[in-house]
């Protein structure tokens, strides 16, 4: 029977007063058991590829179309295996659907599209949202077997582009206009696609005109899943995760520098706010700058 | 037969996880940093010629991923102490990760130790790599690579001795 984790550090403890021996084959077992303790969690790694995956995306570049048969890592023409990796429609399709799991979808719920590398979604795909979007819009995930389709490159590449203007303009201190490139996202790609990374740009746009109360309610909970989350830890010092957060902490537009007299809170959130757009930038710029 | 990405990838994931995560990058970052080290495998792979083995060079990139996730911590006012879901993990006996209370301990312990030792007790022995590539790593010789392991167990011993005497 094996022992359980308390057990052996329990059993360590006790052979930290016995000979160096019986110390070093007690460490082993602890050490052993500490390998099992460390693995990721089970879904980590499709979504890591999932990511991968988008970079891929990325590096075909905003002008050419993503070739679906080609190596579409870094847009560089490489015949490697990680061409044979990438290559094919069913691989690249189900990247997609894991990409957009990845944005707070439910895995279970796709299922039936991701399993066996088969990308026709037969039936539609029931994905939850996390904003408002017009009811007419068309999800990538939601007909007609569209997961199999080039097209949802495209929006997934429009919704990179549209995020990274926001993240500029939340950087030039222009939160209107940040919400105002978002809403036209919205307009555009259906809400599942980098839906958390939508999310926490739209919060920290509300959180610069002040409006910290809508911003907590549109992204609130992303802080109650901080291993799910890349950005709980972030937001959470943003004005989503104040509690108290009395006043804006919005800049003076086009300065650089926070507001003249700004409190430490304001200068927390700042700092928080750089953050997570660095966070985010990493995430979704080329890894190779 | 040189290892494709893809098998690469699927043979070596965990341990790019668990190396990272010893090394200190803390829980919420180590999607980004994992996904950093398979960003540059891809970049790199190849010009992996062979001379060590795919888990040493594995462990390297981990290891300046780690270290560029220290700098960016550093610079961005980030915590300065590099494992605290791992100190946190090991904050009692009624600790919130109930069950991995042996990977708490050696969290607690790994941040007592400076970055040369670290990577050697990741290395030799929670990962178990080739003794020469570990020297190979530091800079130090094989034989010294023994030696430095014996006392780090050594190190470890006391530490849990002093720690429980401070406890008690």
């Amino acid at each position: 029977m094996s022992q359980s984790s308390r057990d052996l550090v329990l059993a360590l403890q006790r052979a930290a007063h016995a000979d160096d021996e019986a110390f070093d084959a007690s460490l082993d077992r602890l050490l052993e058991q500490v390998r099992s303790e460390a693995d990721p969690p089970p879904d980590l790694h499709t979504r890591v590829d999932a990511r991968l995956r988008i970079e891929a995306v990325l590096r075909a570049g905003p002008s050419r179309p993503a070739p679906l048969t080609a190596p579409l890592v870094f847009g560089t023409p490489r015949p490697s295996s990680l061409g044979a990796w990438l290559r094919g429609l069913g691989l690249l399709a189900s990247g997609i659907v894991i990409g957009l799991v990845w944005s707070q979808t439910r895995l279970g719920e796709l299922g039936g599209s991701v399993g066996g590398g088969a990308p026709r979604a037969s039936t539609p795909a029931s994905v939850p949202s996390t904003g408002p979007a017009p009811a007419s819009l068309a999800s990538p995930l939601a007909s007609d077997g569209a997961l199999a389709s080039p097209s949802n490159i495209p929006s997934l590449r429009v919704a990179l582009e549209h995020l990274r203007r926001a993240q500029s303009q939340l950087r030039e201190h222009a939160p209107d206009g940040a919400l105002a490139t978002l809403d036209a996202l919205d307009a555009r790609v259906g809400p599942e696609v980098l839906a958390e990374e939508r999310t926490v740009t739209r919060a920290l746009a509300l959180c610069d005109r002040g409006d910290a109360a809508s911003a907590r309610a549109l992204a609130g909970h992303l802080l109650e899943r901080s291993h799910a989350s890349a950005y709980a830890a972030s937001l959470r010092e943003s004005c989503v995760g104040k509690q108290a957060a009395p006043t804006s902490t919005r800049a003076p537009a086009r300065s650089s520098t926070r507001a003249p007299g700004g409190s430490a809170h304001g200068e927390s959130s700042h700092i928080a706010r750089e953050r997570l757009l660095d966070e985010m930038r990493r995430r979704t710029s080329n890894p190779s700058r | 037969m040189p290892l494709g990405f893809e098998a690469l990838y699927r043979d070596h994931f965990d341990f790019t996880y668990r190396t990272l995560q010893h090394l200190g990058v803390p829980a919420a970052s180590l999607p980004d940093a994992v996904q950093e080290v398979w960003l540059a495998v891809h970049q790199q792979l190849n010009r992996f010629e062979g001379r060590s083995t795919y888990r040493t060079w594995l462990f390297a990139i981990a290891l300046n991923t780690a270290r560029n996730h220290w700098r960016w911590q550093r610079r961005h006012g980030g915590t300065t102490d590099l494992s605290d879901d791992l100190v946190d993990a090991a904050a009692g006996p009624e600790q919130q990760h109930a069950g991995r209370e042996a990977l708490g301990l050696v969290g607690q312990f790994l941040n007592t130790l400076d970055e040369p030792r670290r990577v050697l007790f990741v290395s030799q022995l929670l990962e178990e790599l080739n003794a020469d590539e570990t020297a190979q790593l530091l800079g130090i010789e094989r034989q010294q690579v023994y030696h430095r392991v014996r006392d780090l167990r050594r190190s470890f011993k006391r530490w849990l001795a002093a720690r429980e005497a401070a406890a008690q």
